[in-house]
């Protein structure tokens, strides 16, 4: 009977001395119980610093994430836009390597290419006049003189590449290494990617 | 009551309701008579409308940001989407005019035309498309005309076209050889290019869309092995206008004139 006493008299006598006002303020335990020695009851308590780290650090992750995605989205399709114009200025430049000869037509004196210091390729007449040659800017000067903005935006360089005697191998032996030139036209892109073109011409006689 | 030092089933249970019984005046007493049941009755309440308006707040901005993020990717496709559309358009007038002039056998006559529109006059080109009979020598059937046809045309506008005789066409110098002098000079002379276009059995095919000016330039000379046909077409992107330049050299060019050495 005095255990009894002991465990049911002392916090009623409490609880009613002190009132209903006061219950309010204190803290409650997980089952529910409040527990007097602590100033507030924890339904009213907010988070933790430490569960308002961990969302931060959680929220920015998953922001950090969808940025990058954003970014690398937005990136590629700017890439391949200029990888287009990349590709399209490339081969205009390799279609006019093509229209010149390996040799210049017998009877007609060989111009100086851009190794000898010609910068206007409208007076290369062969192939290897283009070796070394190398544009840049946000437009290419047209064979009429203008120039022709063909940027979306960015700087192209075009760097051409004439390799002599680039007989294929399966060729070797079978054929004069002589007749084989391997061109190679290399434009880098406004953010730093290239992209080459490689086309073999071979010695022909042509008649016109 | 208690039998060798422990407690029996049937002394607690007395003891329990009253403990019980206890804590129930107990809590009459802290509360009043009803307060049992409103403490019970907020523990089981819904929330405030403070709360409420707080978590709808937050799920607006939530649901803002990531209408937001939805918008960007959106608008990332439609961007992707577009600059592949562009990019497929321009290299599709490239192959077009590739395949027609690298075959050609002669080019001829020729208007510059102006990429920014000072030229008066739209950028145009005779040819001799391809020796289609294998004769060596140039039929009217064999001539064609790309030109650049700005908004003077309503049908077609803006559109880059390819004109050639019908293969249907009955006027009797379908098949009549162009002029066999000097090796066809004909074909670089203004009024025959002139003539041509005016010829009823004359029809186009639009090469490109979206064209807004278009510049040609040719380079042959009698040292040239390889002619060469360099082109600037500015096309309609959206609002604005993207700039393509090509060349295209022949690969079966015939022999040039004397009159054009």
């Amino acid at each position: 009977m005095a255990r009894l006493s002991k465990t049911t008299n002392p916090p009623a006598t409490r609880v009613e001395s002190r009132g209903p006002a006061r219950v309010a303020s204190r803290d409650t335990s997980r089952d529910g119980a409040c527990r007097p020695r602590f100033r507030f009851c924890a339904f009213r308590a907010g988070y933790t610093l430490v569960e308002a780290t961990i969302a931060s650090v959680v929220l920015a992750a998953c922001v950090a994430a969808v940025s990058g995605t954003l970014s690398a989205s937005y990136q590629q399709t700017a890439v391949r836009g200029n990888t287009a114009t990349a590709i399209a200025l490339g081969e205009q430049l390799m279609e006019e390597i093509a229209a010149k000869p390996l040799d210049v037509p017998s009877g007609t004196t060989d111009k100086p290419g851009w190794s000898a210091g010609q910068v206007d390729r409208r007076l290369y007449d062969n192939v290897s006049d283009y070796h070394g040659y190398s544009d840049y800017g946000s437009s290419v000067s047209t064979p009429n003189g203008s120039a022709a903005d063909l940027s979306d935006g960015g700087s192209y360089v075009r760097t051409v590449s004439v390799q002599n005697n680039a007989i294929p191998p399966a060729l070797v032996g079978n054929g004069t290494a002589s007749d084989f030139v391997l061109v190679t036209v290399t434009v880098t892109m406004p953010h730093g990617q290239a992209t080459s073109l490689s086309k073999l011409f071979t010695r022909v006689t042509m008649v016109r | 009551m208690t039998t060798h030092g422990r407690t029996s089933l049937a002394d607690l249970q007395p003891r329990d309701s009253r403990a019980a019984v206890s804590r129930a005046i107990a809590r009459r007493r802290a509360f009043g008579p009803r307060a049992g049941g409103a403490a019970a009755a907020r523990a089981r309440a819904g929330f405030t409308l403070m709360e409420l308006t707080m978590g709808m707040m937050i799920t607006g901005l939530v649901m803002a940001a990531t209408a937001g993020l939805m918008t960007a990717v959106g608008q990332g496709w439609q961007q992707s989407e577009s600059a592949d559309s562009n990019a497929s358009a321009a290299s599709q007038v490239h192959l077009r005019l590739q395949r027609i002039l690298k075959g050609a056998r002669q080019i001829g006559y020729y208007r510059a035309g102006s990429i920014s529109g000072a030229a008066g006059f739209n950028a145009a080109v005779l040819f001799w498309k391809d020796d289609v009979n294998q004769d060596g020598k140039l039929q009217n059937a064999e001539l064609a005309v790309i030109g650049f046809q700005d908004g003077g045309d309503p049908q077609d506008a803006q559109t880059l076209r390819l004109y050639q005789i019908v293969k249907s066409s009955v006027q009797p110098d379908v098949n009549a050889e162009v002029d066999p002098t000097d090796y066809y000079k004909k074909l670089y002379e203004g009024a025959f290019f002139t003539q041509f276009m005016g010829r009823p059995d004359v029809a186009y095919t639009v090469i490109s869309a979206g064209v807004t000016a278009a510049e040609f330039y040719k380079s042959d000379a009698s040292t040239t092995v390889r002619p060469e046909f360099h082109y600037v077409l500015k096309l309609r992107r959206g609002s604005g206008t993207e700039t393509e330049y090509g060349t295209a050299a022949e690969r079966v060019a015939t022999t040039l004139p004397v009159s054009q050495r």
